[in-house]
């Protein structure tokens, strides 16, 4: 077990290189002269033009720009902003931890309502009940999640005023005005998540239910929850992990415009400030941090994979 | 009822009586067993014999509800006193894997994949007879050593997928018969099997069985395993018994024409160099059961009445069965 995660660790380190040429050559599609456009364009003053091409190395050779970049990244230093002069590195991590409780709520929401759809209607495929939820997900899955939060909003804290509309409380201030300002944007992305899940669960224990191996589980007089909830369930987990991982990395970018929509100052709006505003070291740093979070999540997919099916180790 | 219950002997373990199976379908309801009988006496061996589709799998697995949801059961089947048919789920729980085991065609994928042997061994144990981990894992041990594994105690912690197919199927053998049953079913247990593999499985069986004095269904299509294992033979055909005999008998002179076909296609009844005998034509699907005599499209012996009125399981010689208007008229020879 421990080599099978050493092995998948080595695994990522050509990945994380590709990911980091990419991250870096975004310096390439500013147009024209990188440095005139980050400076601030036709506004900019020569010494500012200077100032920026000399602190982002655009003075030297590409190679030798990419190298010291990612000799700096992976001391986690991609530079400061542009425009605060904080290191990119602090600044992610203090919007981190909101973006996190965004997208790992919308999960634990996702999970909550996906996996018991998912099993009622994977244990009786065609049934009543089973098509319901087919047409229930499809529309959830069709359902673009910022429109879902505008219905929400608007329902919910515009009209009716149960939910408030905007805004971000820490847990650590109120733990209740906390579940209420997060309580939307986990369901506006949350929802989708749930629909995914519930489809990969219904179809993965549909298939392992009709199984001989649950025959075998049947003959030998197991109770149905038995039979399900050990056979069943372990044997469908591992296309749903792959979702949940997929998921993640949606989830992640699906708080940009989450937390666009109920202002609230995490990762994505980050993001999207640092692009509107062509702050390139906050760019590369953040989708950098991204790109391993989702890497890191993969990963865990992976090892729980071997946990779950014996056969991975041996592969 | 077959000959296994000679008359003034005491009442057999399992009695099956006019079961018909019917699976709900878009339109209709499609029979595929229908009004099938049969019994046996505890500790001995009944074989069920037929080609695929004769409905010879369904009926065994109906009688502990192991079918689809869409199938519909009626009739009876009295196990040990107990009616099996309609019995509540909860019941008919206490009665698999305790009472009456089975055992599928399938040992490469009738073991659940994602546990260890051990465990899916212990589970049956705990299942109806509780008590620790422990003491489980050590009656899976026993039942290892008693199927024929080696080294029973590390093999209990490996997956399905490191053993071998007659391997699995001696393990699925240890788990159906970990609580003792009182009847083991065995749906073509060696179908799957090579041939040498085929033998050490059945003779197993046959140990195991003189050991533990269980009773046995062996469903299968091969004669020659019938002949090596059972007492009594139940020859099924589109859905019906057709020919119930001792097994002596049976392979002397079989009475149905059907069950003499079946023996005439052995390979064992044909020269060295001479061509194969088999029956022209195939079992019709359910919903296309000839009128009169199910079997008479292929039927050497046909007449214009087999065309019309369905035969009834007549008995004849005391102790034996068969279901054809011809029976006394025929006389069936098989080439040894």
């Amino acid at each position: 077990m421990l080599t099978f995660i050493i092995r998948r660790i080595l695994a990522l380190i050509p990945l994380l290189f590709i990911v980091s040429v990419i991250v870096f050559g975004l310096i390439l599609l500013v147009p024209g002269d990188a440095a005139i456009t980050l400076a601030g364009g036709d506004a900019a003053t020569r010494p500012r033009i200077l100032l920026v091409r000399h602190q982002l190395g655009l003075d030297k050779p590409f190679l030798s720009q990419y190298v010291s970049w990612l000799g700096n990244a992976l001391h986690l230093d991609f530079g400061r902003s542009l425009y605060s002069n904080q290191t990119v590195v602090s600044e992610v991590w203090q919007r981190f931890p909101v973006t996190l409780q965004i997208a790992g709520g919308a999960l634990f929401f996702g999970l909550l309502i996906g996996v018991p759809l998912g099993i009622i209607s994977g244990i009786r495929p065609r049934s009543v009940t089973d098509r319901a939820v087919v047409i229930g997900t499809s529309a959830a899955i069709a359902m673009p999640s910022f429109w879902l939060a505008l219905i929400l909003v608007l329902n919910l804290a515009v009209y009716r005023q149960i939910l408030p509309s905007r805004g971000f409380v820490q847990f650590s201030t109120s733990p209740y005005e906390w579940f209420r300002h997060l309580l939307l944007p986990w369901i506006s992305l949350g929802v989708l998540a749930a629909a995914t899940i519930a489809r990969q669960l219904r179809g993965a224990l549909a298939d392992v239910m009709s199984s001989d191996h649950i025959r075998t589980s049947r003959s030998k007089g197991l109770a149905p929850i038995k039979v399900v909830g050990k056979h069943g369930l372990k044997n469908a987990s591992a296309p749903v992990l792959t979702v949940v991982g997929l998921q993640v990395a949606y989830l992640i970018g699906g708080t940009v415009i989450v937390e666009q929509i109920f202002g609230i100052a995490g990762l994505g709006t980050y993001v999207l400030t640092a692009i509107t505003r062509d702050d390139l070291p906050a760019i590369q740093g953040s989708v950098m941090f991204i790109a391993l979070l989702t890497v890191f999540v993969n990963l865990l997919v992976d090892i729980s994979y071997a946990l779950l099916n014996p056969k991975v180790r041996v592969e | 009822m077959t000959d296994v219950t000679p008359p003034g002997d005491p009442a057999p373990l399992l009695s099956v009586t006019d079961l018909s199976v019917g699976f709900k379908g878009h339109t209709e309801t499609v029979t595929v067993v229908d009004h099938v009988s049969f019994s046996l006496r505890a500790g001995e061996t009944l074989g069920i014999v037929g080609e695929s589709g004769s409905g010879k799998t369904v009926s065994s697995l109906a009688l502990l509800g192991l079918l689809p949801a869409s199938a519909r059961v009626t009739g009876s089947a009295k196990f040990d006193g107990r009616e099996l048919v309609g019995m509540p789920p909860r019941k008919l729980r206490d009665v698999r894997g305790n009472d009456i085991s089975v055992i599928f065609q399938e040992p490469m994928t009738s073991l659940d994949p994602a546990f260890t042997v051990g465990n899916q061994l212990s589970e049956a144990y705990r299942n109806h007879r509780g008590g620790s981990r422990r003491k489980a894992l050590d009656r899976a041990a026993e039942m290892l050593r008693l199927v024929g594994i080696p080294e029973p105690q590390r093999r209990l912690g490996e997956y399905p997928h490191s053993f071998s197919g007659g391997m699995r199927q001696r393990v699925m053998i240890a788990m159906a018969l970990i609580c003792s049953p009182k009847l083991l079913i065995a749906d073509e247990p060696t179908t799957a099997l090579d041939v040498t593999i085929q033998s050490q499985i059945l003779e197993l069986l046959k140990s195991l069985q003189a050991e533990l004095g269980m009773a046995m269904i062996f469903v299968t299509h091969d004669l020659g395993v019938v002949a090596s294992v059972c007492d009594a033979v139940s020859v099924m055909y589109a859905g019906q018994v057709i020919e119930e005999s001792p097994i002596d008998e049976f392979f002397s002179h079989p009475l149905h024409p059907y069950s003499a076909g079946l023996l005439d296609s052995m390979p064992q009844s044909v020269a060295k160099g001479e061509r194969l005998r088999m029956i022209a034509g195939t079992v019709p699907p359910p919903s296309r059961f000839p009128v009169g005599c199910r079997f008479h499209p292929r039927c050497k012996y046909v007449v214009e009445a087999c065309t019309t009125t369905p035969p009834e399981l007549d008995s004849v010689e005391g102790d034996r069965k068969v279901r054809c208007i011809r029976h006394a008229e025929l006389t069936l020879e098989v080439a040894k």
